[in-house]
């Protein structure tokens, strides 16, 4: 099965390629297929959750095999708190936001399996529990950038370059509110430009997005998501393009703001500080699996992956004085083929003989912090 | 502005000598060519630094940085000011003359995807510099290369690869590697660990640290992270909106920053630990364009303390002890 290099006979290739077909084929049949609404209706296990993701499975299918972006995470975020996901690039916390918006690219990239349910209120007010990944993608309005909207990771590539900020913002409440009319829409995006603290809202709302800074760019954008009032924010790497000023400006903003909107947020990052700043419960994910997930507190204090603890440990703080810094030996595996062991096995210091055998199951240690690792749970810590 | 004083005293201990420093680039011209309108990237910079330490530069974008660094070495023509390298005034030097201070002074790009050929291999990255300056003779030169591979942590094997079956930690040693091949002096490291994940971002650093153990290298590292600046600098510059604001040895910087730019530098930097509640100064509005700067001290818009001196006058870039500089009207 797992091979050591990554070269592939030509017969090797028409044989995924043909079964690629096969599965996309079916699966893009279920995507586009008419629903009545009573298929994907649901129940949360628990009521205060506004998301639960159980089992969730993305792959891509793609010519050198299936790419698992997403293998099995499960997670919850519970009403008004701010869940963080930390993990480095590829580790596929962008995939599962993505999975959560049902953005992910077809027809090569594909929710396989698992359930993602969302706890909504629809136009009258009744809550309704919607399983996302089992809607067709025709119904998927209902919620997505209504009910969930989303902060991109690049502000200067997600705005229009073409249309002003103004169109932009106000198109948010055409799609998503039937009554709206022109002095409506533009009331109301005059106001949610106001609210994340732009100066100038009416010079902003009449000029293209080249003429903002990307701090400024990154306003509007939250802005737009804020415009549909939505029960849960997922913000994808917010910060990194900017500038630390800027940074410690748009988190403040967007603490503020969760608050005001009495909403949820999924902040997705790489940058242990901001995690640290921001989330009241973290997840860490690596090489498409949740390998950790606790309350802030104590992912860090009281580490237990090996990945974690080396996470924090190779990042240098101000404080810090050592000479030299920690650092995990080695690469995230390849996405193709992975093993069936721990995927981080090679690179981990404190390998046990147990750790050759099966991926090791998430176990609570402590109450509601849970972790992947051999290294805990059956006999003797 | 003051006047270019063009001396020959050079300190013999500085290996990298800046003096008033200027860089600007024209936006609008003439029809006859005259320049109407410029853009003053880098403004009267002036540092010393020995052999074998650190300089880190940190700001944010736009501040001028990266086209410091790449005046330094020539990459762009200065306006104004000396550079002054290794007791050489370098400044009015043409490209023939360049050419052979071009192997004692390098630098390592911020992007690893976009600064290495995609059609030559490894090994061909590496020899050509060393092929091209004579670093070695013809027969010895893959054996360097290999020597030079191990040392920057890269697989011999890896010498008849390609670029594009790297992953970004692995393309940097290369970089690292392809400047160190023809054995400079100076390296100026352009943001080298901005593109990478946290902890290939520590291999990295401590590569580049062990290499400067090694090879007695100076380094100017440009970054807008402050906590890898620290970790790996002796001396500090910070820059904002094309000047030095701020300069001093590592510890001065930070047990007391001077400049209220870089106070609130330090407080915007987000603790990886949840219990620590920074006491933030959080700037108001963005950075001015670069083109039209304002008057006065340049971070009046933004300093929470400014004054009315502050809006009028230049703040004068003075020296408080110990080599630790800043300019600002508030330190009187």
């Amino acid at each position: 099965m797992s091979k050591k290099s990554n070269h592939l006979s030509g017969k090797e290739v028409r044989a995924i390629a043909k079964e690629n077909k096969r599965i996309i084929k079916s699966l893009e049949a279920y995507k586009n297929r008419k629903a009545d609404e009573s298929e994907y209706l649901g129940h949360m296990s628990n009521p205060d959750n506004i998301l639960e993701i159980d089992n969730l499975h993305t792959y891509f299918f793609t010519e050198q095999g299936v790419v698992k972006a997403v293998n099995g995470v499960s997670f919850e975020i519970p009403k008004n708190t701010t869940v963080g996901i930390v993990g480095e690039s590829g580790c596929g916390k962008s995939v599962t936001s993505m999975s959560v918006m049902r953005l992910i690219q077809g027809p090569a990239g594909q929710i396989y399996s698992g359930s993602i349910r969302f706890n909504a209120k629809d136009t009258q007010g009744v809550s309704k529990v919607y399983d996302i990944a089992k809607m067709p993608i025709s119904d998927i309005h209902k919620i997505r950038g209504n009910q969930i909207s989303m902060i991109f990771q690049e502000p200067m590539t997600s705005l229009n370059p073409v249309f002003t900020i103004g169109q932009q913002l106000d198109e948010v409440s055409f799609i998503h509110d039937e009554n709206a009319t022109k002095e409506s829409a533009r009331a109301k995006s005059l106001q949610m430009l106001e609210l994340v603290g732009i100066a100038m809202p009416e010079r902003v709302y009449n000029s293209f997005p080249h003429e903002l800074s990307g701090g400024m760019r990154q306003r509007v954008m939250i802005s737009m998501a804020l415009a549909s009032n939505p029960r849960l924010i997922i913000a994808d790497e917010p910060t990194p393009a900017l500038d630390v000023t800027i940074q410690a400006q748009i988190l403040d903003l967007l603490r503020e703001l969760k608050n005001k909107i009495d909403g949820s947020i999924m902040l997705i990052t790489h940058d242990l500080g901001v995690i640290a700043e921001m989330a009241d419960y973290v997840v860490v994910m690596y090489a498409g699996r949740v390998i950790e997930k606790g309350p802030v507190d104590e992912i860090f204090h009281n580490p237990l992956h090996p990945y974690t603890v080396g996470l924090q440990k190779s990042k240098p703080t101000l404080e810090s004085e050592s000479e030299t810094l920690f650092n995990i030996p080695g690469n995230v595996p390849n996405p193709v083929n992975m093993p069936n062991f721990c995927y981080f096995k090679e690179r981990c210091s404190q390998c046990k003989k147990k750790c050759s055998g099966d991926y090791p199951e998430m176990i609570e240690v402590t109450p509601n912090h849970f972790v992947a690792c051999h290294l805990y749970g059956g006999e003797e810590e | 502005m003051s006047e270019e004083i063009k001396s020959n005293d050079f300190d013999p201990e500085a290996i990298l000598e800046v003096r008033n420093l200027r860089k600007c680039f024209p936006l609008k011209k003439t029809v006859t060519g005259k320049v109407t309108q410029e853009l003053i990237a880098v403004d009267n910079v002036s540092f010393k630094l020995k052999a074998g330490e650190t300089l880190g530069i940190v700001g944010e974008s736009g501040c001028g940085k990266t086209t410091l660094g790449r005046t330094i070495l020539k990459l762009h023509a200065a306006t104004g000011g000396q550079i002054i390298f290794d007791g050489k005034d370098i400044t009015n030097y043409n490209s023939k003359q360049m050419r052979d201070i071009r192997k004692e002074m390098q630098i390592i790009f911020q992007d690893p995807y976009s600064s290495l050929p995609p059609r030559s291999t490894v090994g061909g990255i590496l020899s050509e510099p060393v092929e091209v300056h004579n670093i070695v003779p013809k027969d010895k030169v893959k054996d360097y290369v290999l020597d030079l591979m191990t040392k920057c942590g890269l697989r011999d094997y890896y010498y008849e690869r390609y670029p594009h079956e790297f992953s970004g930690g692995q393309r940097q040693r290369i970089c690292i590697a392809r400047a160190l091949s023809v054995k400079p002096k100076l390296v100026i490291c352009d943001e080298p660990v901005s593109a990478l994940d946290v902890s290939i971002q520590a291999q990295i650093i401590n590569l580049l640290k062990q290499l400067q153990n090694e090879l007695n290298l100076t380094y100017v590292f440009i970054s807008h992270d402050l906590s890898v600046v620290k970790f790996i600098s002796d001396k500090i510059g910070v820059m904002y909106l094309g000047s030095m604001v701020e300069f001093g040895s590592k510890k001065d910087i930070f047990a007391n920053p001077l400049h209220p730019y870089t106070k609130a530098l330090f407080s915007a930097i987000p603790h990886p630990d949840p219990k620590v509640k920074m006491n933030r100064i959080i700037l108001k509005g963005d950075i001015p364009s670069p083109a039209n700067p304002p008057k006065g001290c340049r971070f009046h818009t933004r300093c929470p303390n400014a004054t009315d001196i502050c809006r009028e006058v230049a703040p004068e870039y003075k020296d408080y002890g110990n080599g630790h500089c800043a300019a600002c009207h508030l330190l009187g």
